[in-house]
């Protein structure tokens, strides 16, 4: 195995075969960073929606819990093809990649509310009703006293949801998007051993979650020792 | 290997390992790359655990003579079966929804059929719907058992749903 690796390696790493791997690195990466800001507005809106009160925004909270609840429950791979047939009924002719990029939103959104629901609630209550006594909009309480609160409680596990989720993004490859997993696929097909060619994946991939992990520690480190102030 | 997706891990157990000549079924891959995959995880959040009993409590355990093995079995245990059986239940949730990438691979679980009947049907819409209905209440009724578990075995603090 090991020899078939090394005779492969120069014919592997021409300039092409890399453009073409950091082509797909960079897919992967746009696919994580659109899908964790998108859902990470999307999910800040659903938390925001399920502290709503009154009748009038009832349907929208029955919307967003069931959004969260649906889809923390559905394995990404079904959701994908799910989107997919979805997208292809509706004729909307868009790119597969746009597809992926819908579904790794939504998903997002579902966890991040989740986490952010979890930051909202480790606010005392007091803190609530002193800003409603204060007759603070529901904006005006999330920004002035939730969240300077809340985001310490948040950003931990966010980041660590993030890390997650770029190895997520490897499932998309099963819809045809061009992105790292989906190239190595490609490259094996080629006729290069999948030794290597995945183990240049494997590579790859590390490569782009572990500064993220490093900066995940950092941030949860620093949020930590200030908290304990 | 957390830092890796565990659909890569896989595609490497399972097409790189031949060349080494060891055959793996894609079952076999599935079942060791997940193995793998979660060892990993779990062993992130097991050492969080460890590392939430205080110092002074190893050291009681110490003075008392015991063994390492006894130190972990009445001092350890006890004191993070509580604090870890949420997340480790949450991760068997997380488990379950990657079951779904053995599909790729031909194993014939819940997407593989799916995918399998679409592929028969081309009814896709009702499949993969009824494929993440599925999915929800399994994931449902797997929360609501451990979650019961929790509450009574380690007096865990748990959602229930």
């Amino acid at each position: 195995m090991l020899e078939r690796i090394i005779e492969e390696a120069p014919r592997f790493f021409t300039y092409w075969n890399v453009v073409f791997l950091l082509e797909a690195a960079l897919a992967t990466l746009v696919l994580t960073a659109v899908g964790c800001i998108g859902g990470f507005a999307l999910g800040f809106l659903m938390a925001a929606l399920r502290r709503t009160e009154g009748r009038a925004t009832w349907p929208l909270r029955a919307l967003a819990f069931t959004i969260t609840e649906i889809f923390r429950r559905v394995p990404f791979l079904v959701t994908l093809f799910l989107f997919f047939y979805l997208f292809e009924i509706l004729k909307l002719g868009l790119d597969t990649f746009y597809v992926a990029l819908a579904a790794v939103v939504i998903i997002a959104g579902a966890f991040i509310a989740e986490i952010v629901r979890a930051g909202f609630e480790s606010v005392h209550p007091n803190q609530w009703d002193a800003a409603a006594a204060m007759n603070f909009s529901l904006p005006m309480t999330l920004w002035y006293v939730i969240l300077p609160q809340a985001w310490k409680v948040i950003l931990p596990p966010a980041f660590s949801f993030f890390i997650l989720f770029i190895k997520d993004t490897a499932l998309a490859s099963q819809i045809g998007v061009v992105e790292l997993t989906y190239a190595g696929k490609v490259m094996n097909n080629k006729g290069f051993s999948a030794a290597l060619t995945f183990g240049t994946v494997l590579v790859l991939y590390f490569a782009l979650s572990y500064p993220l992990t490093r900066l995940g520690q950092y941030v949860e480190t620093r949020l930590a020792t200030r908290r304990h102030r | 290997f957390t830092n890796t997706p565990q659909l890569v891990q896989i595609y490497f157990l399972f097409f790189a390992l031949p060349d080494a000549g060891i055959l793996l079924s894609g079952y076999q891959a599935v079942l060791l790359g997940m193995t793998l995959n979660a060892g990993a995880y779990l062993t992130e959040i097991q050492r969080a655990g460890f590392m939430s009993v205080r110092q002074s409590e190893m050291e009681a355990a110490e003075t008392l003579g015991f063994s390492r093995l006894q130190q972990v079995r009445y001092v350890v245990l006890p004191h993070i079966a509580r604090v870890l059986f949420p997340p480790l239940s949450n991760h068997y949730i997380l488990m379950t929804l990657g079951t779904s990438m053995a599909a790729v691979f031909g194993v014939e679980e819940l997407t593989g059929r799916a995918l399998n009947v679409n592929s028969e049907t081309f009814r896709s819409i009702e499949v993969f719907t009824l494929t993440a209905g599925v999915y929800v209440l399994v994931t449902l009724v797997a929360n609501l058992v451990l979650g019961l578990a929790g509450r009574y075995l380690f007096r865990a603090r748990m959602r229930l749903l």
